[in-house]
């Protein structure tokens, strides 16, 4: 078939052309408004740290409420040398039983922050320390390690989903009478898995 | 003329589409739930690795940049550091550890990852009696260059300690306060 300016399917070739420009560049154009999500994750980190340190501050003033306020409300803690903890009011009493013991207290220090891509996940590890004064007033501080994994809640604070805890020095040998085999105690000490 | 007018429309209505098809693509595509398929595998395997004292295999899991705080040591900032705290009990075929996956959370854009669970551990001692030993793990994924997920981060610690044999009443407070000083 010819095809010639007055052909009836020339025009709608033409005609179509310019309208598919026309809306197409309307569509990219709006494409290009809507970017991928905007890379946060300096600021989360810079937003968790602060979180972390407040934590540190809380537990170091023994404020109770404050300190389990950075859970999320389904946040849970793997409890060390205790259970996985998934209620506010356990959470609640875990942190006031801790809290109560004589001396400074805990102390956290942020080792890393890292931040997913989407802003939405992030974990943190550090050190902790527990600086616990015995009936004397000597105060004895246990040394150990934390991971939290925070999560942006939809005010856009960052909350712990998730804490855990260990000691940095293996728990004190048994106080069994009879000596135990090396072995079985060195293998005991062992519970990383 | 108006139904010249109406074709030229269907057909670049047709066009745009594509070209908002194109658009679409731009949009991170949200792969959370297989992602999770994945790292449930991989934590499988990972345990099978372990039950069969297979040290290489074990450590394999690890991305290159991976540290570990093992509960009772320091952190392992390095695969070495991370082959020395397996080898106590991987390289001990009187211990069994084994674990099972609770629950995992993938971040939206899939590159982070985390996962909790429960580990037991068997030991059989000199007596042939075997003990067992329950506790806790936190494990934080990443997703490699290559699309297979990696540990990152690598902790535990463990469930209550077995009731001390028959404690004299007067240090049941402090047996009460022992528990709760390493709670952070």
């Amino acid at each position: 078939m010819r095809t010639s300016p007055t052909n009836p399917v020339a025009r709608i070739v033409k005609l179509s052309a310019a309208l598919a420009l026309a809306v197409g560049s309307l569509v990219l154009a709006s494409c290009n408004s809507t970017p991928a999500p905007k890379d946060t994750r300096a600021a989360d980190e810079a937003a968790i740290r602060a979180a972390s340190k407040a934590w540190s501050d809380a537990a170091q003033a023994k404020d109770v409420d404050k300190a389990v306020s950075f859970y999320a409300t389904d946040g849970i803690q793997l409890t060390d040398k205790g259970p996985l903890v998934d209620d506010a009011a356990t959470l609640h009493a875990g942190w006031q039983k801790m809290l109560a013991l004589p001396g400074p207290g805990l102390s956290l220090q942020t080792s890393k922050v890292e931040v997913a891509k989407s802003g939405d996940v992030a974990y943190e590890y550090g050190a902790y320390d527990f600086a616990v004064a015995d009936s004397a007033g000597k105060i004895t501080d246990q040394k150990g390690k934390y991971v939290v994994i925070w999560k942006k809640q939809t005010d856009g604070t960052w909350k712990a989903a998730v804490d855990i805890n260990n000691t940095d020095a293996p728990p004190p040998p048994a106080p069994a009478p009879a000596a135990k085999p090396a072995a079985h105690n060195s293998a005991k000490r062992r519970k990383h898995h | 003329m108006v139904s010249h007018f109406k074709k030229a429309l269907l057909t670049s209505a047709v066009i745009a589409a594509f070209i908002a098809q194109g658009c679409g693509t731009e949009a991170p595509k949200d792969t959370r739930a297989t992602d999770e398929i994945a790292i449930r595998q991989q934590s499988m395997a990972w345990t099978n690795a372990a039950q069969s004292h297979d040290m290489d295999k074990v450590l394999s899991f690890y991305a290159p940049d991976a540290v570990a705080l093992p509960d009772g040591a320091s952190i392992a900032l390095n695969k070495d550091a991370i082959r020395a705290v397996w080898q106590n009990f991987i390289g001990n075929k009187n211990v069994t550890l084994s674990w099972k996956t609770t629950a995992v959370g993938v971040a939206k854009s899939s590159d982070i990852a985390y996962e909790y669970g429960a580990y037991t551990m068997d030991v059989v001692g000199k007596d042939g009696q075997t003990s067992t030993q329950t506790g806790k793990y936190l494990l934080v994924w990443k997703k490699q260059a290559d699309g297979t997920w990696k540990v990152a981060v690598d902790t535990d610690n463990s469930d209550a300690p077995p009731p001390a044999p028959a404690p004299p009443v007067r240090t049941a407070h402090h047996a009460a306060a022992k528990k709760h000083r390493r709670h952070h």
